[in-house]
């Protein structure tokens, strides 16, 4: 017994590695069954080639689509969760030994700025006409695949007790009474990075400066990420939060006295940035075939309404309804290159390391 | 029979004593073995021979290399130079080496190195790997009753009293019935009452086997005690090889005169076949030239003394040791000098006292 | 063969050794060549990530240093050293509070509390970071109770800020204070109790003695815990992520991950690194000055102290602390597990979220840090080897060159994986393995220390002794030598493998699609804002360690006296 007990940890250790090469191979159950897909294929297709896919979208937003995919096509795929900064940091460095096929980010600048890199392989299919040329790179390296609008989310009960004005620009927030009542994501959120972008653009870099100051004089809440930032003002802790118009549908979903506020509308106003969650096909994916499959699939009208259904994002190709209460097309955009933004991208870091946001 | 000899060839008895004991060719030999540690010559061209069924101490005070040279005996260490022959063979030095798992040596260690986390038996087993199995549990047994230990087989060294250990120790050293047998400082760790008992006994095991020792210690009595011969370092050479009573009465050098029993040194003069010195003139051998200053030594044993009124000697300090009483007596020069006296002399602190010197056993460094 | 007769030619000096250059370097006695080869090979394996870290940072751009020094270094200097200190601070009162009151006092009930007040290490800090901003947090239960209890809307309630230096000194010191307590538990146990005795018969009352005597002598012990406690505060990242807090760790992670350039990273791991080595050169410097600690003599238990009417105030200061590093957490956690469970539309999630399920998570999580605890001690034994057995300059210099990971915190062991395995061992980026590699580089001094610690037990002598009964030096070292030093393996293999299960930071960076640790899922399903689905999570990721911990905490009460 005693001698066993010495053994104990060496035992586990060659345990778990046997067992870890269980794991690692892709059962090969149910991988044999022929495609059953549309898509074109290749002679040296491997059905058995596992797809792997960096996601910058949240577990819950994306698993189902992933889920959807393996049922229709038995190809098995892995997903790594993470920012989609931190996963891009991480394709730059795998550059040239890829480990993923497939990258979904949450917005169109951060993918314009990989793709500058040249992290990202060109991709060209006849899906991709119906998507808005706005909204995909020239050269299909990244593709949008929903939309979001860049909105001002809102505590219906503490604005009433507190008597607080809405706002019709974000602009206004800087002023005093909203003091301490406006809570953003850091800029580990390169959606909200964008949108930084997008008002130096609009108001030029001094003045853009000058707004962002006038925020931390006025004590913003600089908080983790999105989920956080509703989280707050669902539960009242601030009244507003600059978000993207679904996570204030989230939190209205789950009850939360909560409205929403499409900002700028004004004639000489900036109007709403939309930005895109963009997929790309890594340069020198194991498994381009698959990532293609998974590209067209995620534009199929399938994969679209669950982007509207789990998460009222905005699809992008027609026919799919949004979910969300106010659809594309009933305000006034911001009328910005995405791909530009992406190029101002540093920049605005920069700026924002200086402002320490 | 050249073989048997040691460090100093010009002390003829001593040579004819080991002749008459040994015959055979020794079971260790060391030729002119040295060891540097850095600058250290730890030891330094070191050669002596022990013979089967022999036990010799190897003593000197700490720092002498006495333990170096029962290393490189056993392999732990590597001679730079010099050679080592176990039983006829060169086991190292002369581009031979014998590890030491190849050596056939027990060891016993001062702090014991009994393994922990094996039993009594276990200890003891630990060297009969090359015995079939079923004799080996044999062999523990018998070993272990040889030591006083039967019964204790399952016990853990943990369990055991520091003489149990010592004893352990020693029947895992004895149990594959090595060539020769190594102690280091083995009764050290012991109290000093129980050292006597063990030592004697000790000594009676090893004798009843015929057992080849060497055994090192610095601690005078106990190597004149247990051992046949007894050899003296200093400063990593060998400065004598004999028999205790060698040593005491025919010291070859000043060192061992002084290490081995108490002794008076008393500076003398060299006359014409004779020294000069505050106790008389006295014969002393010695290779000194006429007019040179050397050193005499005078046993305690060797100073008689008697209560006279007039005596040159001062009575300065008086200890009773049981057996006889030590006086430490003052010279018209200050110097001091020890006698050993039975009890009955009954002299006191104060008394002059007259002397007289037992002039054949005086000896001149 | 006959033996040659002494012939006085050869007595004199004997000659000077012939010249090899090992034992210059291995001192007394001559290392074995394979011993020393696979030690120099494995030293230099672990101080890579180190020294290339350093070589990323101080290549980066001139500009981007600039710019640190001007924005980022001087706040993140004083808001990490501000940090490192108070969590010390708290750390130290805590912990050598618990440890007086537990070993020495006559508290009532310290036979448990003695267990107990170390176990919150089973707790990962940013759990405990979670588990306190569902409860202090804005909107947390203690808002909504006194809002309910008083008729105040919860922002309104002066409540202090949770996210702040208080709030995140509270979650860190709570989850690392055991460091100390240990430490100070280890001396005062082995504490001679005649110094006091001593002091008292100068005079002295007991708080005196306490302050002048006792205090001063167990100043090694408490360095040595809060060492660790500052060491665990600049490696941080996932508590103070949680709380907000800028520190070192939590920036080089958003340098990162916020923008495609890494030379900011690099640089801003660079100067964490350089602190970190400031911190562990002051504390040997101190350790040094202060080794007096180790008495000796006529060991007897202490008796202990009669706290007389302090009895219960002490007491419920024990149970306070208690609870709010260890009941509390686990208490929360176990009730949003049992909500989370009850809750059908959970409940299914809880067990398999997305393809995986907790099995699964669980499963990579022990795999992996028994895999690098396993890996850990098989470093260990060569390289503790030479450094106890062949004591020299440079052995110990091998020894000190293969704990670098001391010095790495998890981010920067992550990003030098990423920036070396890509650039030059490809083949090996993109597998768990790189996980295994991370703990083993992060975590690996602590299987060097207790291998070495116990090793240094272990009288060469013993090995001799076997050697003379017929083994060969490797047979010897198995037989006797590593039996003999199985607690202290057993010891290094539990402290690796359970720092491992907790390891957030690395771990993030370096998994593999599709394989997650239960601390990354965790912080997924945390920053998700689920703790129902995190709850089930923690819980296990706690009873994990506990096994471990208590496997420790047996090892370090009853490895002495069985060693003696």
């Amino acid at each position: 017994m005693k001698k066993f007990l010495a053994l104990a940890p060496f035992l586990l250790f060659a345990v778990a590695a046997c067992g870890d090469d269980d794991d690692g191979d892709p059962g090969p159950s149910g991988s044999e069954t022929p495609l059953a897909t549309g898509t074109a294929q290749s002679e040296a297709f491997d059905p058995d080639a596992e797809l792997t896919i960096y996601s910058g979208r949240r577990e819950p937003l994306f698993q189902p689509i992933v889920e959807l995919f393996e049922e229709e096509t038995s190809i098995d795929v892995s997903v790594k969760y993470g920012s989609t900064t931190e996963l891009g940091a991480a394709l730059i460095e795998e550059q040239g030994n890829p480990q993923a096929d497939l990258f979904v980010g949450t917005d169109a600048a951060s993918a314009e700025e990989l793709r500058d890199l040249g992290v990202f392989a060109p991709f060209d299919s006849p899906a991709l006409e119906a998507i808005d040329a706005r909204y995909r790179a020239d050269d299909g390296s990244w593709v949008g695949v929903s939309g979001r609008a860049r909105v001002i989310m809102y505590n219906t009960e503490l604005v009433e007790e507190e008597e607080l004005p809405v706002p019709e620009s974000v602009l206004d927030l800087v002023d005093g009474e909203y003091e301490g009542e406006v809570a953003i994501p850091s800029t580990l959120n390169s959606s909200f990075t964008a949108w930084v972008s997008a008002l130096r653009q609009f108001l030029g870099d001094d003045e853009a400066e000058s707004y962002l100051e006038g925020l931390q004089d006025n004590d913003v809440l600089v908080l983790r990420d999105h989920t956080e930032v509703r989280q707050a003002v669902g539960r009242g802790e601030v009244a507003f939060g600059l978000v993207n118009h679904y996570y204030y549908q989230l939190e209205k979903e789950e009850g939360s006295p909560v409205g929403v506020i499409y900002p700028d509308q004004g004639d000489d106003q900036m109007g709403v940035l939309v930005n895109v969650a963009a997929a790309s096909i890594v340069n020198e994916a194991g498994n381009r075939e698959a990532a293609e499959m998974f590209m067209e699939f995620l534009l199929s009208e399938e994969a679209q309404e669950i982007f509207a259904a789990t998460n009222f994002e905005y699809p992008l190709i027609e026919g799919v309804e949004t979910r969300a209460d106010v659809p594309l097309g009933e305000f006034k955009e911001f009328d910005v290159d995405l791909a530009e933004l992406g190029r101002m991208n540093e920049e605005t870091l920069d700026l924002l390391d200086r402002l320490g946001l | 029979m050249t073989a048997l000899l040691v460090g100093d060839p010009t002390i003829e008895a001593m040579e004819e004593r080991s002749a008459a004991t040994e015959a055979a060719s020794p079971v260790i030999a060391l030729r002119g073995v040295s060891k540097r540690y850095g600058d250290l010559l730890a030891v330094n061209s070191v050669d002596f021979d022990v013979a089967g069924g022999e036990i010799l101490a190897l003593l000197g005070p700490s720092g002498c290399g006495k333990t170096t040279t029962l290393r490189l005996i056993a392999g732990f260490e590597e001679p730079d130079a010099g050679e080592i022959w176990l039983q006829d063979e060169a086991v190292a030095g002369g581009g031979s080496w014998r590890p030491p798992e190849r050596r056939e040596i027990g060891v016993v260690f001062q702090d014991f190195a009994l393994f922990p986390h094996l039993s009594v038996a276990g200890n003891t087993r630990f060297g009969l790997q090359n015995l079939p199995r079923r004799q080996r549990s044999q062999r523990v047994a018998e070993v272990l009753e040889m030591v006083g230990l039967g019964g204790l087989e399952d016990r853990y060294p943990h369990q055991l009293s520091g003489g149990q250990q010592q004893r352990v120790a020693l029947a895992r050293a004895l149990a594959p019935q090595p060539a020769l047998l190594l102690l280091d400082e083995p009764f050290s760790n012991l109290d000093a009452e129980m050292r006597v008992d063990v030592r004697l006994e000790v000594r009676q095991i090893l004798k009843d086997l015929g057992t080849t020792v060497v055994f090192v210690t610095h601690d005078q009595e106990e190597a004149f005690v247990f051992a046949d011969r007894v050899a003296v370092m200093n400063a990593g050479r060998l400065e004598q090889v004999g028999t205790p009573e060698e040593l005491y009465n025919e010291p070859a050098t000043r060192f061992v005169a002084d290490f081995v029993g108490h002794g008076n040194f008393i500076p003398g003069i060299v006359l014409d076949g004779a020294v000069e010195t505050e106790l008389g003139r006295h014969i002393v051998p010695n290779s000194a030239s006429p007019g040179q200053t050397i050193n005499v030594l005078v046993r305690p044993h060797d100073l008689a003394i008697s209560r006279r009124a007039d005596g040159p000697l001062t009575v300065v300090e008086r200890r009773f040791l049981g057996s006889e009483v030590e006086y430490v007596l003052a010279l018209p020069s200050g110097a001091r000098l020890i006698s050993h006296q039975p009890p009955e002399t009954g002299l006191m602190v104060g008394e002059r006292v007259g002397f007289e010197v037992r002039e054949e056993n005086l000896r001149a460094f | 063969m006959a033996i040659p007769a002494p012939s006085a030619a050869e007595v004199g000096v004997a000659p000077a050794r012939r010249w090899s250059p090992l034992p210059v370097f291995f001192g007394r006695r001559r290392a074995p060549v394979l011993v020393i080869a696979i030690a120099v090979a494995l030293a230099a394996f672990m101080a890579v990530p180190l020294f290339y870290v350093f070589y990323r940072g101080l290549t980066g751009s001139s500009e981007v240093w600039d710019r640190l020094i001007d924005d980022r270094l001087p706040d993140l200097f004083v808001s990490t050293l501000k940090l490192a200190i108070c969590v010390s601070l708290v750390t130290v009162v805590v912990g050598v509070g618990l440890a007086w009151l537990i070993v020495r006092t006559d508290l009532p009930g310290r036979g448990v509390f003695v267990w107990l007040a170390a176990m919150p290490l089973s707790v990962p800090p940013y759990v405990g970071a979670l588990v306190y901003i569902a409860i202090l947090g804005p909107n947390g239960y203690v808002e909504e109770w006194l809002s309910a209890l008083t008729g105040t809307r919860e922002r309104d309630l002066p409540m202090p800020e949770y996210y702040s230096l208080g709030g995140t000194t509270l979650a860190l010191s709570l989850f690392t204070y055991p460091y100390v307590y240990l430490m100070a538990s280890a001396a005062l146990r082995s504490f001679n109790p005649t110094l006091e005795e001593a002091s008292a018969a100068s005079g002295r009352r007991m708080l005196s003695t306490f302050w002048s005597v006792v205090l001063p002598l167990l100043r090694p012990a408490i360095g040595a815990g809060v060492l660790l406690v500052a060491l665990y505060v600049l490696s941080d990242f996932g508590t103070v992520s949680l709380m907000r807090y800028d520190t070192f760790s939590r920036a080089i992670y958003d340098q990162f991950t916020s923008r495609f350039d890494r030379s900011a990273a690099s640089i801003l791991s660079t100067v964490l690194v350089l602190i970190t080595i400031v911190v562990l050169w002051g504390q040997s410097f101190s350790e040094g000055r202060a080794r007096y600690y180790q008495t000796i003599g006529g060991w007897r238990p202490p008796r202990p102290v009669k706290l007389g009417r302090w009895r219960y105030p002490a007491l419920a200061a024990v149970v306070t602390v208690l609870s709010l590093a260890l009941f509390i957490p686990i208490g929360l956690l176990v009730y949003w597990t049992v909500e989370g469970l009850t809750d059908s539309s959970v409940a299914s999630d809880v067990w398999s979220y997305s393809d995986d399920s907790i099995y699964t998570y669980a499963w990579n999580s022990l795999w992996t840090a028994a895999a690098a605890a396993t890996l850990a001690v098989l470093v260990a034994l060569p390289l503790a080897f030479l450094a106890v057995r062949f004591d020299s300059p440079f052995s110990r210099w091998l020894a000190r060159l293969s704990q670098a990971g001391y010095a790495l915190p998890g981010v920067v062991v992550g990003l030098s994986l990423i920036f070396l395995l890509n650039n030059y061992v490809e083949w090996l980026y993109g597998s768990a393995f790189v996980v295994v590699l991370a703990y083993l580089l992060r975590f690996y001094p602590q299987a060097h220390q207790s291998t070495t610690a116990a090793l240094t037990q272990v009288s060469p002598n013993m090995e001799e002794a076997a050697r003379s009964l017929g083994r060969r030096p490797e047979r010897a070292f198995l037989e006797v030598t590593v039996p003999f030093i199985r607690p202290g393996l057993m010891a290094g293999w539990a402290l690796v493998f359970l720092t491992s299960l907790k390891e957030l930071p690395a771990t993030l960076l370096l998994r593999p699609a599709g394989f997650d640790t239960l601390p990354v899922r965790i912080w997924i399903n945390s920053s998700e804002g689920i703790f129902t689905l995190a709850a089930p999570l923690a819980l296990l990721l706690v009873l994990c360690s506990a096994v471990p911990l208590y496997f420790l905490l047996r090892q370090s009460r009853v490895g002495p006296t069985v060693i003696t």
